[in-house]
């Protein structure tokens, strides 16, 4: 019952049959087929035979009674018998045609036995029967009138008489007989060739039936049938094979018969085939026209009977078909248990090793793959026992060196906690150290704010030189806290006023601290020496700077760049002098330069031989004059990290010369920022002022 | 670039075959008739009829499968042209048989042509009989299938003084033989018989000949264009139908059309078939042949004849299993086909058909009364038994010598 659980075993069979079922199917179908056209072929030529010798034998019988015919019209004496019966009947003398009857009869009847005809008529070419050994047809009667006008007896008579040459009749009943009837016509004819009657003989059919009954090599159910179409029926001319002898012949109603055969036959068609027969039998048929009897000739025999043979190969291919599939059934259940029995074993196996018993071993000795799987299987599990074993002890290994690991690792632990807390100590000290110095840092901080503003002090006010020039800005932005640029306004009255931008050497409280000296010194130049024309302040400031930093017995070399001018609006005049420190202005919408003294004030620029030159401009026209400190045209920025640059710097302010002072200052401003960015830092202090006259 | 040259073999291979299947899906068959000259107007009614078997054939899907292709060629109305034509269309286009020919003149030249190269030959017309060939089927009437029996229905049912004329070459001749015979033999008199060349217009001295003769019945066997002009001078000379009735025996329905049917009706024909034939096979082979040439055309004997040659080969063809005439000549016998005429069927012995005899009266175009029929198909026999055989054959020899070895009278 397993076998038929296992999935292999099906699956084995439905490959089987899958590769052997359309194989043994075309083989079977293939051997049925050529069995059958064979026997197919050998029936058609052994049926064709049958009715070449059917013809030719009806043929011959239809040629004798021709022949018997011919051979009685020309018998001198039954020649005589016409030509001296035609006579009377002709002027219708009956009383001698009488006699003459009576006189011819036995005559005439010896001929018919010889012959072996049944009757015999002599028709007189008007159609009146001269002589008759019929009952039916007696002497006297005219077959061209009365019943028998249009009957098929007058026309063979027409027939014979027309065409001048025998003529076989179609088949057909007298009145009131049941026997079939035929007749043979041939005309009589005189030595000159003269039609002086017509001979008609009833032929006697008995040896046509019995040639047709000739059933040789047709078994049982075989039959010949010879068949004619009269008007709209299908009459059988010769007895059906198991007809009994008192039986009448068939015949049928044309629309009513099945047997296709036959009605082609008598269409005159030749062909064979299986057909339905009279009998609604099925049939394997061959059938014929023959034109002596205006008939079709059908031979067939049952197909239960003509394909016996092939029955009995069919019953026994089946048979085969059936063992086979019987076979493959078991034969896939068969091998397929070879497979199962082993694997099931195995994986029994596999389950308790599974389970951790590697004790259990297959130990199959089959010779074949599977016995060597069993065998591997058995040599894998010994070895996985022996890893197991060597990977148990390693554990064990592993496990002391990692307790081992642990407490090293234990011992680090507590060194590095230790050590830890020494850091946040030093953390702790470095925090107290912090907070010292941004306490310093902002005590110092707090200083320098305090420095700037008494920066802020020193420096002009706005309110005051705005009493003065009355439109100027002044852009102002220290690097640091505390500047090292500074700007100085003196209103000298008489319309006359003095504006001095410097820039101290060093920036942040240093550069303060110049400028704290700066400013003092230019007071006590201006307002106490009343020292007022720009070059020489310029040289006094020159000499008190040197003077009060003792530069001259110190290596002190402080000092600063300045540009001064004197404004002078009632001449409208505009004096100026620098140490290294020029300046800008535009009149007329064109910039000009002022050029400095290549000396600066204090320092080592004490040149002996140079002095500060005094340039002076007419401010009759309206101006623009700029006066600035290094920062500006110095400060890093753009994309390359570059100077800004003196020419830039001079073409920014000519670019913005005509605005309002307020909005040049803004766009100084401006574009100051943009140039050094977010991440760029000042690197001096600026100052641009600038002052619209 | 082995697969390539693997696939090249392959398609080769293949292209070879379907050429070879080309060739093997088709059996050609040769037409011959004429189609100019003199002729052409009786025969190219064969041609069309004959076409029409084979694309009927063709229709219900060919012969053993394949299909038929008829070659047509002009016989130009020259029997030396026919006897060429045969040639060319035996040797050169490997026809497995010929339909043509329609006089006798034509056949007697091609004969030896299908002879030499044992091949075939279906002759569709009513013709004089006195031939028998193994290399020939005769589909159309012998002697004792319209000859005899009109002069033996002409001699019971009209009278029995007869004055015969006919075209001046083989066929008119011999029949005139045969009549003769047959009326003498029956007791009747043949009072004259005149010839006119093929083709001529010169019936004057005829004419002139049967009015003195004042015989019962005139049995015509003039072909062709001669006939008006011998039909208009008849009736200019007082001869009708009602008074001397005339038998023509080369006049069918076709012909009928160029002619007076006024002046025609009530003469006699006798043949195979009648368009008049009422069956279901005539009515379906006259509604087909008006259907594809022309409801004003009429179908005849030699037209059907032309139709059921094709047909009958065809039945041979199929019982042989092949198209090659050899094997088709021993298929030949016994092969039977219920045509429009009804049932034919081929002699085995004589290769001739077995026909139903119809002796019809004009009535109208197209229209012939049967008025008599031996309403069966009668065997055929085309030597006439009173005279022997060796006898017919010196009489046919006697006129091929006497016209200078030709089958008419050319002089």
């Amino acid at each position: 019952m397993n076998f038929f659980k296992s999935k292999i075993a099906w699956q084995l069979l439905l490959w089987l049959l899958l590769i052997e079922f359309p194989v043994e199917s075309l083989l079977v179908y293939v051997s049925y087929h050529n069995a059958e056209q064979t026997l197919r072929t050998e029936l058609t030529d052994k049926l064709r035979a049958i009715a070449a010798y059917q013809i030719a034998e009806i043929n011959q019988f239809v040629e004798e009674q021709f022949t018997n015919a011919n051979t009685i019209s020309q018998i001198p004496e039954l020649v005589s018998i016409a030509e001296n019966l035609s006579a009377p009947a002709k002027v219708a003398d009956l009383v001698k045609l009488g006699k003459l009857q009576a006189q011819y009869q036995n005559t005439f009847q010896k001929y018919q036995n010889i012959f072996g005809f049944k009757e015999l008529l002599l028709v007189a070419p008007q159609g009146g029967i001269l002589l008759s050994t019929s009952i039916a047809l007696p002497s006297n009667l005219n077959i061209l009138a009365g019943e028998f006008k249009n009957s098929e007896l007058s026309k063979t008579f027409l027939r014979a008489n027309t065409i001048l040459q025998p003529d076989f009749s179609d088949f057909f009943y007298l009145p009131n007989e049941s026997e079939l009837a035929a007749f043979v016509a041939t005309p009589i004819k005189s030595e000159t060739g003269r039609i002086v009657a017509v001979l008609i003989l009833r032929i006697n059919l008995d040896k046509m039936n019995k040639t047709v009954q000739n059933y040789t090599g047709m078994g049982h159910s075989g039959e010949i049938i010879l068949t004619t179409k009269m008007k709209n029926e299908l009459l059988f001319i010769t007895p059906t094979r198991y007809q009994r002898t008192d039986e009448t012949l068939k015949r049928f109603l044309l629309s009513d018969f099945k047997d296709d055969g036959i009605k082609q036959a008598v269409q005159a068609e030749t062909g064979h085939g299986i057909v339905i027969d009279y009998k609604g039998k099925e049939v394997f048929a061959h059938w014929h026209y023959i034109p002596a009897l205006r008939s079709g000739i059908i031979i067939k025999e049952e197909i239960s009977e003509a394909f016996a043979p092939i029955q009995s190969l069919r019953n026994l291919l089946l048979i085969i078909v059936f063992c086979t599939l019987l076979l493959f059934v078991f034969a896939a259940f068969n091998i397929a248990a070879m497979f199962t029995k082993p694997i099931r074993k195995l994986n029994e196996v596999t389950k308790r090793i599974a389970a951790g018993d590697f004790s259990q071993k297959a130990e199959m000795k089959l010779n074949n793959e599977i016995g060597e799987l069993a065998h591997s299987f058995d040599d894998m599990t010994t070895k996985v026992e022996a890893y197991q074993r060597e990977l148990e002890k390693s554990n064990d290994d592993l496990e002391r060196k990692v307790q081992e690991r642990t407490e090293e690792l234990n011992t680090l632990i507590e060194e590095m906690s230790q050590t830890n807390e020494e850091l946040h100590s030093t953390i702790d000290f470095v925090e107290t150290q912090k907070g010292e110095l941004v306490k310093k840092n902002e005590n110092i901080t707090a200083s320098i704010m305090y420095a700037r503003r008494i920066q802020a002090a020193i420096l002009p006010l706005y309110e005051d030189i705005n009493k003065v020039l009355e439109d100027f800005f002044i852009f102002y932005k220290p690097r640091d806290i505390v500047s090292g640029d500074f700007y100085w306004f003196a209103d000298l009255k008489d319309s006359k006023c003095l504006l001095v931008a410097a820039d101290c050497t060093g920036h942040g409280v240093p550069g303060a601290l110049m400028s704290m000296i700066g400013v003092n010194l230019l007071n006590e130049i201006v307002y106490l020496l009343d020292i007022h024309s720009p070059e020489l302040i310029l040289d006094r400031m020159n000499i008190e700077i040197s003077r009060v930093l003792q530069q001259s017995v110190t290596d002190n070399r402080d000092g600063m760049d300045m540009a001064i001018i004197l404004i002078d609006k009632q001449n409208k005049q505009l004096a100026y002098a620098g140490a290294m420190n020029s300046v800008y202005y535009v009149q007329d919408n064109v910039l000009h330069e002022l050029k400095s003294t290549r000396m600066g004030i204090g320092g080592t620029h004490i040149r002996p031989n140079l002095i500060f030159q005094k340039q002076v401009i007419d401010i009759t026209l309206p101006l623009m004059l700029y006066m600035f400190s290094d920062g500006y045209a110095d400060q890093i920025g753009g994309k390359a990290q570059k100077k800004f640059m003196s020419r830039k710097f001079r073409e920014l302010l000519f670019s913005i010369h005509g605005l309002a002072t307020e909005t040049q200052k803004e766009s100084l401003d401006l574009t100051l920022t943009e140039w050094m960015g977010e991440e760029v830092q000042q690197l001096d202090d600026i100052m641009v002022i600038g002052v619209k006259l | 670039m082995k697969k390539i040259c693997f696939f090249v073999l392959l398609a080769f291979f293949f292209s070879l075959c379907s050429c070879q299947n080309a060739k093997e899906s088709e059996i050609k068959v040769g037409v011959l008739h004429s189609l100019t000259g003199t002729m052409a107007i009786s025969e190219k009614a064969v041609v069309n009829a004959t076409l029409m078997a084979i694309d009927e054939i063709n229709a219900k899907g060919g012969l053993l499968g394949k299909k038929i292709v008829p070659i047509t060629v002009d016989g130009k109305s020259n029997w030396g042209h026919f006897a060429a034509e045969a040639e060319r269309l035996i040797t050169q286009e490997k026809v497995n048989v010929i339909f043509g020919c329609w006089t006798s003149a034509s056949r007697k030249t091609v004969k030896p042509v299908f002879e030499k190269h044992n091949h075939l030959l279906f002759y569709p017309i009513q013709y004089e009989g006195l031939e028998q060939s193994p290399n020939i089927v005769y589909t159309g009437a012998a002697p004792n299938q319209q000859l005899q029996p009109a002069t033996k229905w002409a001699f019971d049912n009209i009278g029995k003084k007869f004055f015969i004329v006919g075209s001046d070459y083989v066929f008119p001749r011999t029949a005139s033989a045969i009549i003769k015979d047959l009326v003498t033999q029956l007791g009747g008199q043949v009072v004259g018989d005149e010839f006119v060349m093929l083709g001529s217009k010169d019936v004057k001295g005829m004419i002139e000949k049967i009015v003195a003769a004042k015989p019962d019945v005139i049995f015509n066997n003039i072909n062709g264009d001669s006939n008006l002009e011998f039909f208009k001078q008849l009736r200019a000379a007082g001869i009708t139908p009602d008074k001397i009735p005339t038998f023509s025996f080369s006049i069918a329905e076709d012909e009928l059309r160029s002619m007076d049917i006024e002046t025609m009706r009530g003469d006699y024909t006798a043949w195979n078939y009648f368009q008049s034939i009422e069956s279901p096979e005539n009515q379906r082979f006259v509604e087909e042949y008006k259907k594809r040439y022309g409801e004003d055309l009429v179908t005849d004997d030699p037209i059907e004849a032309g139709y059921i040659s094709v047909h009958l080969w065809a039945k041979a063809v199929e019982e042989a299993g092949t198209a090659e005439v050899s094997e088709v000549r021993k298929n030949l016998a016994n092969q039977s086909f219920n045509a429009p005429e009804g049932i034919v069927y081929i002699d085995g012995e004589t290769q001739h058909t077995w026909k139903t005899v119809r002796i019809g009266r004009f009535r109208g175009y197209g229209d012939v009364e049967t008025v008599w029929s031996s309403e069966k198909p009668v065997q055929p026999v085309p030597f006439p038994k009173h005279r022997k055989r060796a006898e017919w054959e010196t009489f046919l020899t006697t006129l091929y010598e006497g016209w200078g070895k030709n089958w008419a009278n050319l002089n």
